[in-house]
């Protein structure tokens, strides 16, 4: 076949220039380590990146999201924690104060302590994180959310709380509202509370008992009536008698619908006792109760077993009071151990991310260099054929 | 002595042939000729006829037709891929990954939207939301910057290539000319001639794809797109950028020649002029519509929620984002005064295609560009009733008359009237301007959600509302009415919308109050997070991001086909070239032996000259 001294030139030349072309491509992807520059490299790789440049990126946000709610949380906890000693110690006092031998100066005294509790209870109630905002807030974390009325406490935050991202599918509530903590908690042992009448002139004391059958219980108010000092009925809102007994030897118990109360003393006839739907009391009224009986000087015997009765439903309230704070830092607790389990698997899909960028976007060196070197031999033939061919011609003859 | 001189005469002009080739071997286009030697005519003697000599009967130029139409077609093929193939290496370059790209910066948005929801109450956490936003802002606005520079340079490419169209045509034209006058001195081809002008049809290959005619007395006529003449005969046609009817800086290609001026824009093909053309139809437009279209469902996810919420002070949200409008370009040559003012809709039904809204006489009809199908369309095309169709509402002003024609590009101008409307970091509106709540004294165990807003214009919006369920399964509201329960079920009151699940007990009260006091809440802005996220382009399946991901690999593709089909057709033409080449081009050793053979047969002729004029002496001689 004739070729053209031409076509021998331009041949060798664009066999040197593809080969040279090929093998700065390979060098950049050595040097850069990347195997994907622009989107024509590898369409469905580009993609592919993108798309998990955004999940890393996303995650990263996602574990300093994780990262507020666990400041957040441990901080509601440290504050739960504080005012749960705070309570069990108001309990020390209270159990010390309701000692039969105590005198009303040593009360009065144990009062003044536990004035200063219920003060910093509220304090801890008030507490702000780093950033200024109120723990016990709700979302209305801005402002002051309890604040002391000539009354009671008042709360003025709201019943919300945050929801925060914490990975892509999961979302965790930063902290509990003031009024979940502070305010709900439920009254009597949480069923139904107990309490004698302020009109009563026996000495009746009562015991405000528990929840014997749950199911049993019929949601309203009852009224146990002394119709003579061994004698009682029992009736409901509507003046109807629902049950009726005897009461004898200075004490005894009495079953409402599941719900037990105890009465020691002697109670006269026409005392009366009140079983109710527990509903609400918040810890400050419960404290300011305490101190309210504390420093009061109960002189008759009457007065005395109303003391009594008193102090039986307070300390019963200050355990629920207790238990409920337990309760909400249980919650908490759950929480933080939720957010370690969603930072453990974060972190495990992180690593897995990277693994898939790495295999998606970066070069397989041995693979890279084997295929420099074939394209350096390449390279270095065409040339070193070229020169010797393109030497050749018939005029050196002549 | 009469046959050696011919001899002599045809060596010469053989060696002169030879060493024109040798000179010519390093000249672009240039055919290599070759000498033809033909026997002179022989004299008839009673004994025979004896020969008289040679004579040069032509001067033949070596070319094979079909290698090179071959050649010219793979070049106008090759061109057009390389071209393409730059143009869109430039516009892949823009969706590259890393966090300075546009799915960084939606990223980084998504995240800041983030930061404000863990932390609403903190300014520096507002502000890097507002400093994100205004990021991806500029992202899309740089990119789209770059489209449109990219679109006016291709612009001027075209223009360029069509005047080099023209230059180049009318040297043909010329050499037509100038060939057939060749022809017609000598009645032998004028080579050099020819090779100019075979060379100059070559470049015109290489700019678009042609079609070469041969006519009688070695003129060639060359046709361009759907069989238009660009050169015929002498004459050359001229192919001249005009305006566009609808948009000036779009130009389109009309080709003045003897049959009136023909718009041949989607006519032509192949070469640079066609890849440049291609490439502004099949990457550019439909890369800055889906930018347009993405910028849209963007802005609709951002603003819708951000109105629903409320900010720092309580103040409702208002548009986040603002965006360019509709585009609409009336024809140029329009009667009727009527003028359509275009509106986005839904984002959800943007095709990212442009449409022509035409008046028929009696009815409007919208023509989607890019597939040619009617789109129909509902309503009037009145304020109160707009003709709506694919997520754009028109209006139209004034009369039209009949043939007239608006075009309309929907997501073309969006991304460039792009921006931030909040500047007060505190007027992030992170909060819901509702909350709902159950009564703690609530003795079942049902459960309300916090409550979103459906409709924040809602003049009751605000307005305290008590859920009280007077049974299990019913329920009052504000003491009046009964309404049914179901669990789970949402519950749309005032332009909200709050849901119950669980089991209520009779008796049991759940309230929705205004909320917009509360500076910590967070769940408008989370909102927005998700409805970042959701799918709400092409008819609510793909999200915002998903689109990104489309719209890249979709410029990736484009750009790698059109780089495997460059680099596929780099060896076809290689192989075309070497083809045409090794015929018709000069190869040096060839030449040497040429040279040595003609030298050869020019010295045996002198020789023989020399014998004759011998013989002439002894004659001479014998008669002294």
């Amino acid at each position: 076949m004739r070729i053209a001294t031409s076509s021998i030139q331009q041949g060798g030349l664009a066999t040197m220039l593809r080969a040279q072309s090929e093998l700065a491509r390979t060098q950049q992807q050595i040097a850069t380590g990347k195997r994907v520059g622009t989107a024509a490299d590898d369409p469905g790789a580009a993609v592919q990146i993108q798309q998990i440049d955004r999940l890393l990126a996303a995650n990263k946000q996602y574990a300093a999201n994780a990262t507020v709610v666990t400041n957040r949380l441990s901080l509601e906890e440290q504050a739960l924690a504080d005012a749960g000693n705070t309570i069990q110690r108001v309990q020390e006092l209270a159990l010390q104060a309701n000692n039969g031998v105590i005198d009303f100066a040593s009360r009065k005294a144990i009062a003044v302590e536990i004035r200063s509790r219920v003060d910093e209870l509220l304090s801890i109630a008030n507490r702000q994180d780093a950033s200024g905002d109120f723990v016990f807030g709700g979302t209305r974390s801005t402002g002051k959310p309890f604040a002391r009325t000539t009354a009671n406490v008042a709360y003025s935050g709201d019943s919300g709380s945050r929801s925060v991202q914490v990975s892509a599918s999961q979302r965790v509530e930063d902290g509990h509202a003031g009024d979940e903590v502070f305010m709900n908690v439920a009254g009597g042992n949480g069923t139904f509370r107990a309490s004698a009448a302020t009109t009563n002139t026996g000495t009746g004391i009562l015991d405000p008992g528990s929840m014997t059958n749950l199911a049993a219980w019929v949601p309203g108010t009852y009224t146990v009536q002394f119709t003579s000092a061994n004698a009682y009925q029992v009736v409901d809102a509507s003046n109807a008698v629902i049950a009726s007994g005897a009461y004898a030897g200075g004490s005894g118990s009495i079953t409402v619908f599941g719900a037990q109360i105890g009465i020691t003393g002697d109670p006269a006839t026409g005392d009366r006792f009140t079983i109710q739907q527990a509903g609400f009391q918040d810890v400050f009224t419960t404290l300011d109760k305490l101190v309210a009986a504390l420093e009061s000087s109960p002189g008759t015997p009457a007065a005395r077993a109303q003391f009594a009765s008193e102090m039986n439903t307070i300390l019963q309230q200050l355990t629920q009071t207790n238990d409920h704070v337990l309760n909400v830092r249980a919650d908490v607790g759950a929480r933080l151990s939720r957010l370690d389990a969603v930072n453990s698997a974060r972190e495990d899909l992180e690593l897995e991310l990277n693994t898939t960028l790495s295999a998606a976007r970066d070069v397989d060196y041995s693979t890279a260099i084997t295929r420099m070197n074939a394209q350096m031999v390449t390279l270095q033939a065409a040339q070193q054929s070229y020169s010797r061919i393109a030497g050749l011609s018939l005029f050196d003859y002549l | 002595m009469q046959s050696g001189l011919s001899g002599l005469l045809a060596f010469q002009r053989a060696l002169d042939t030879t060493a024109h080739n040798i000179a010519n071997a390093n000249t672009e286009g240039y055919t290599r000729q070759r000498v033809e030697f033909a026997t002179l005519p022989a004299s008839a003697f009673s004994n025979g006829w004896i020969g008289k000599g040679v004579e040069v009967s032509t001067v033949r130029r070596m070319v094979d037709d079909f290698l090179v139409s071959q050649t010219r077609s793979s070049n106008s093929t090759l061109e057009r891929f390389s071209a393409f193939a730059a143009q869109s290496e430039r516009v892949s370059k823009l969706f590259v990954d890393g966090d300075n790209g546009l799915s960084g910066a939606l990223q980084k948005l998504q995240n800041a939207i983030q930061g404000v929801a863990t932390e609403p109450t903190s300014v520096a956490a507002r502000q890097v939301l507002l400093g994100e936003a205004n990021g991806v802002t500029e992202r899309l606005d740089y990119v789209d910057t770059q489209l449109r520079a990219l679109d006016t340079e291709t612009a001027g490419q075209i223009g360029i290539e069509a005047g080099e169209i023209n230059s180049i045509a009318s040297g043909i034209a010329r050499l037509n000319k100038a060939i057939t006058s060749g022809y017609g001195a000598t009645g032998q081809p004028p080579n050099d001639l020819l090779d100019q002008r075979d060379k100059l049809i070559d470049k015109l290959a290489e700019k678009i794809t042609i079609n070469v005619i041969p006519q009688d007395g070695g003129v060639l006529n060359v046709f361009v797109g759907r069989g238009q003449a660009l050169v015929l005969n002498e004459k050359a046609a001229t192919l001249s950028v005009s305006p566009d009817p609808y948009d000036g800086s779009r130009p389109r290609l009309v080709l003045a020649g003897s049959q009136g001026d023909v718009d041949v824009t989607s006519a032509v093909s192949g070469g640079t002029l066609g890849g440049l053309l291609d490439f502004r139809s099949q990457v550019l437009d439909p890369a800055r519509n889906d930018l347009g279209r993405m910028a849209a469902g963007l802005v609709e996810a951002v603003n819708t929620q951000h109105r629903a919420g409320v900010d720092l002070k309580g103040t409702a949200g208002t548009d986040f984002f603002a965006l360019g409008p509709v585009d609409t370009v009336s024809r140029s040559t329009n009667v009727g005064n009527a003028q359509v003012a275009a509106t986005l809709g839904s984002a959800s039904g943007l095709t990212g295609a442009d449409y022509e809204l035409s008046y028929s006489g009696s009815a409007w009809s919208l023509k989607r560009l890019d597939s040619g199908a009617i789109v129909p369309m509902t309503g009037a095309g009145t304020a109160l009733s707009p003709l709506v169709a694919d997520g754009i509402s028109m209006v139209v002003s004034g009369t039209p008359s009949a043939g007239d024609s608006v075009l309309v590009r929907p997501t073309r101008e969006l991304v460039q009237g792009m921006g931030l409307l909040i500047a007060d970091a505190t007027r992030i509106a992170a909060a819901a301007p509702i909350a709902a709540s159950a009564n703690p004294a609530n003795t079942g165990s049902a459960t309300i959600t916090r409550g979103e807003v459906l409709d924040p214009g809602n003049a009751a919006l605000k307005t305290s509302v008590t859920l009280q369920f007077t049974s299990a399964t019913t329920y009052s509201v504000n003491g009046a009415g009964s309404f049914t329960y179901t669990s789970g079920q949402p519950i749309d009151i005032n332009g909200w919308r709050v849901t119950i699940a669980g089991a209520p007990a009779t008796g049991d009260r759940f309230s929705v109050v205004d909320g917009s006091n509360a500076a910590g809440d967070n769940r408008n802005i989370l909102a927005m997070a998700d409805a970042l996220q959701a799918p709400r382009l092409d008819g609510n399946t793909t999200s915002v991001t998903a689109t990104l991901g489309r719209l890249t690999s979709k410029i990736g593709v484009a750009t790698q086909q059109a780089q495997i089909n460059r680099d596929a057709q780099q060896v076809l033409q290689d192989e075309a070239v070497a083809q045409r080449q090794n015929y018709s081009g000069v190869n040096l050793d060839e030449e040497a032996a040429n040279m040595l053979r003609f030298q050869q047969a020019y010295q045996a002729a002198a020789q023989i000259v020399r014998v004759a004029n011998e013989m002439f002496q002894a004659l001479l001689d014998a008669a002294r």
